[in-house]
């Protein structure tokens, strides 16, 4: 009878103790929400940009319709940019190793340009623009 | 006598971490929340867009309203783009420290008639 009112204490005391631990786990998954809304005002940012006198879009259009000069420009001004995504280190929030900007001409078969490299990373919605060619940003933690 | 001790102290502890965790999320919710903003976003004849007006946020940052501090409560929120425009700032009498995030955002400048890269960044205080 004793051993088992322990073995039934023990039971409550593991369950409590597990209880404890999982409340105090960080939310990981706030935080990948947070990157990913990030990532993706930085593209939407990057869509609507006037960059040298002409508009993103426009730059995105011509670029697709094979003026290298134009993706470039673009491609170039979304780089320059990549600063903007964060400074750090702050505390444990700011952890951005690197970051990834793609440009994909039409549909997902088309031509895709890219600027940076983040392997497996919290990716933005992709942006798609008017012409159907599609921006986004790929976030990589460290 | 032992178990409703124990009982309280995990209940109020529970109770604070659901706090802390409701502002946590309130702290990563704003760099979505703030840029959409009626009071701040761009509009075309009544019809929003994905950005922060420049002449709106101007015109905020004079705003001292207690609605906000219902909304915000202690934070200071800044938009950087070519200049610094404190949007709200509620500082505590004393705190320990504080957070900081900051996300990109589309910046509309209706004097240039031109769409800018600003940075939204959102500090909380702790306590």
């Amino acid at each position: 009878m004793m051993g088992l009112v322990v073995i039934v204490v023990l039971l409550v005391l593991i369950g409590l103790f597990s209880l404890f631990f999982i409340a105090k786990t960080p939310g990981s998954e706030e935080r990948d929400v947070y990157y990913s809304l990030k990532a993706y005002n930085f593209a939407n940012a990057l869509s609507k940009a006037s960059i040298q006198n002409t508009n993103a879009e426009a730059l995105i259009l011509s670029c697709c319709e094979g003026d290298g000069g134009s993706c470039n420009l673009f491609l170039d001004f979304a780089e320059d940019n990549f600063y903007l995504l964060g400074e750090y280190p702050q505390g444990d929030l700011e952890v951005i190793k690197s970051a990834k900007f793609e440009l994909i001409c039409g549909d997902y078969s088309g031509v895709t340009m890219s600027r940076g490299e983040c392997g497996e990373g919290v990716a933005s919605e992709s942006i798609i623009l008017q012409s159907g060619d599609r921006i986004r940003l790929n976030l990589c933690r460290k | 006598m032992v178990a409703m001790i124990v009982f309280y102290q995990l209940e109020s502890r529970s109770i604070k971490g659901i706090k802390e965790e409701h502002d946590e999320n309130l702290f990563y919710y704003l760099v979505s929340y703030v840029p959409s903003m009626p009071e701040l976003q761009c509009s075309v004849v009544g019809i929003g867009d994905e950005c922060i007006d420049l002449s709106k946020a101007r015109a905020f940052s004079f705003m001292n309203d207690d609605y906000y501090r219902e909304v915000f409560g202690h934070r200071k929120i800044i938009l950087e783009v070519n200049e610094d425009i404190v949007l709200y700032n509620w500082e505590p009498s004393t705190y320990s420290g504080e957070r900081k995030i900051t996300s990109p955002v589309s910046v509309y400048d209706p004097n240039q008639n031109k769409y800018l890269v600003g940075v939204l960044e959102v500090y909380m205080y702790e306590e």
